[in-house]
């Protein structure tokens, strides 16, 4: 009797346990529906990698910065492991978001911003061998020509880099800002850009050797005037083109005369022609700023953290709704940096946005901020994505990152779009 | 009440000394939770190691890691390293390619030769430059984590060699325990076999 009885106990277990197995397996399968069609492009995207010699995230990089980081401003520990792991992750493309020089000066001739950006000295043409050193113009180049050496073996290894200009290229710091509020780009800060990342900016014999085929319906950027009110040439600051039938854009949210603005016009019109060509599958857009704050301190102890990005102020913000609805309009999904963190959202429940500014730059979300409060666990990690495209158009957006000090590589997030 | 002879206790005793040894679980973290989010990536530049400590002399038979995003027939490799002086791997002893089946454990089995003296070593997983895991994988190979019984000492190698940090992933470790009994061993075993004529004399009487 007593046999019986605990045959149909261990069933009834039995049953139970395969009763949950099963629901975790349609829950598992819920979560983490994939395409089994065949990944036919890998590409990687991180921006902000740019080291602050003032404000260096002190928990994570040490007391001081090492003799290489406070000259040309980079955090290389952190950015040298991204790129290694990208490289091994066998990306194709890396789209960099933005911050990869520190910049936010003014790189005319004669223009020297102080130590901690501060001021700026009024034009003075230089007179010695220091004041040249010391300018805000050779910092801008000495700054990316260390960023071009980081990425250069990428080039050379099978992964094509696109630059994305972020404030600290375009902005300066010190100088007055706008009617807004806004901190203003120099057009010299755009022309340094150019100087510095045009040649890589579709180069189509470049591209070519390292991705099989030349860029396919490339557009670059908007001239000055038109309805985005832009007052400067940004044909080396945004573009778009085509690639084994996905379409990628590049924009600028810093352009001179419309800060903390994204180009919603040219953008749509890029985008309609876009969805126009037979066999498109997927439309990616970045840019440096996020659309939408990541409010990483969410209230807690009454505090958050807001207007970090194209919500800055009113004006910004309803830019930055006319710049949403075209995102969502043609289904796009915006990959942005800025705030020096990781998240992956869905602001109104459609497109994604996916937010990887924590490159190497110092966390938005500070150690002592952490300390007796609960963060996301991802807030204070060195973190990417590597997006995985699916012959039949579906995408695959794996987030990874290891944390603020130096551990293991780790898979944060699996997202998945339907084709 | 029926007694077991002293004679029947020694021919037991030297049977037992005589049957081949068996490979038995030296290792054991037990199994991870089974989760991709949050598991140690697994690549040409992550690599993970584990310490383990031996008391006796062991022939290892089989070492396996527990794996998620495995694709069937790809491969990554086991190392097994002597124990730094700073406690992290150090000389590389053995390696193998270990071939994937499915998300799991995952290894090398029927090993031969992978002989060690009592002491530290590390257990090593990671992807040499002829391994082809992760290729075929949506997620890159992962190893899963938070295992009931996770290793002391434990490092990973971001491609910048390897660095202590506190990891929970899945290890199993099957080795035969090749000792030779100590001289003290010996000596107590003749002793009791010397005792057992004296045993059966006591017995008659």
């Amino acid at each position: 009797m007593i046999f019986r009885s605990l045959a149909e106990h261990a069933r009834s277990v039995t049953t139970r346990a395969l009763a949950i197995a099963a629901i975790s397996l349609l829950a598992s399968v819920a979560a983490h529906a994939q395409s089994s069609a065949p990944v036919v492009l890998t590409f990687s995207t991180v921006g902000d990698s740019r080291q602050d010699p003032i404000t260096f995230d002190k928990p994570s990089v040490g007391p001081t910065l090492t003799g290489q980081d406070s000259i040309w401003l980079q955090n290389t520990k952190a950015f040298a492991r991204i790129l290694r792991t990208i490289q091994a992750q066998k990306a194709s493309m890396l789209f960099f978001n933005g911050d990869l020089i520190h910049g936010y000066g003014w790189a005319d001739i004669g223009y020297t911003s102080n130590a901690n950006q501060s001021a700026i000295s009024a034009q003075v043409l230089p007179t010695s061998k220091e004041s040249v050193i010391g300018s805000d113009l050779l910092k801008f180049y000495q700054q990316y020509g260390f960023w071009r050496g980081m990425v250069a073996p990428l080039f050379e290894t099978g992964t094509y880099v696109f630059p994305v200009p972020g404030n600290h290229e375009t902005e300066c710091k010190a100088c007055p800002r706008n009617g807004d509020g806004q901190r203003v780009a120099k057009v010299e800060n755009e022309q340094a850009w150019s100087a510095n990342m045009g040649d890589i900016v579709l180069d189509s014999t470049r591209f070519a050797s390292i991705l099989g085929a030349p860029p396919a319906n490339p557009n670059f950027g908007p001239t000055s005037g038109g309805p985005d009110g832009l007052t400067t040439d940004q044909s080396k600051l945004g573009y778009s083109f085509d690639y084994k039938n996905q379409h990628f854009v590049v924009i600028n949210t810093d352009p001179v005369g419309a800060e903390t603005s994204a180009p919603a016009q040219w953008l749509a019109a890029d985008l309609a022609a876009a969805r126009s060509r037979s066999g498109l599958q997927k439309i990616f857009v970045f840019g440096h700023k996020p659309a939408y704050t990541y409010d990483y301190l969410g209230g807690i102890n009454g505090q958050h953290a807001t207007g970090a990005g194209l919500d800055a102020t009113a004006a910004t913000t309803a830019k930055r709704d006319a710049f949403w609805s075209v995102i969502e309009q043609y289904g796009a999904t915006y990959f942005c940096g800025h705030e020096h963190i990781y998240k992956i959202s869905r602001p109104k429940g459609g497109a994604y946005q996916v937010l990887v500014g924590a490159g190497g730059s110092p966390f938005d979300d500070s150690a002592a901020n952490n300390g007796a409060t609960v963060r996301g666990a991802t807030d204070r990690s060195y973190s990417w994505a590597t997006v995985k495209v699916h012959s039949d158009g579906a995408v695959d957006i794996l987030g990874y990152g290891f944390d603020e000090h130096f551990g293991p590589t780790q898979l944060y997030d699996q997202i998945y779009i339907a084709p | 009440m029926r007694t077991i002879s002293a004679a029947t206790l020694a021919a037991t005793a030297l049977l037992l000394l005589c049957l081949p040894a068996r490979a038995i679980p030296v290792v054991d973290t037990g199994t991870p939770n089974g989760a991709v989010l949050g598991a140690y990536a697994l690549d040409s530049v992550d690599y993970v190691a584990g310490e383990v400590s031996f008391l006796q002399s062991l022939r290892i038979n089989a070492v396996s890691f527990h794996v998620l995003g495995a694709t069937a027939g790809e491969t990554f490799t086991i190392a097994l390293y002597t124990d730094s002086a700073s406690h992290l791997p150090g000389n590389i002893l053995y390696s193998g390619i270990a071939t994937l089946g499915m998300d799991g454990w995952n290894g090398l089995s029927g090993l031969s030769g992978w002989s060690l003296a009592a002491g530290r070593y590390w257990f090593a997983a990671e992807i040499g430059p002829n391994d082809t895991a992760g290729n075929g994988s949506l997620t890159g190979t992962l190893l899963d984590r938070l295992v009931p019984h996770p290793l002391a000492l434990t490092a990973f190698n971001s491609g910048a060699g390897y660095q202590a940090a506190a990891l929970d992933f899945g290890l199993r470790v099957d080795a035969t325990v090749t000792s030779v009994p100590e001289p003290e061993s010996w000596a107590l075993m003749l002793i009791g076999l010397g005792a057992i004529p004296q045993m059966m004399r006591r017995r008659r009487r």
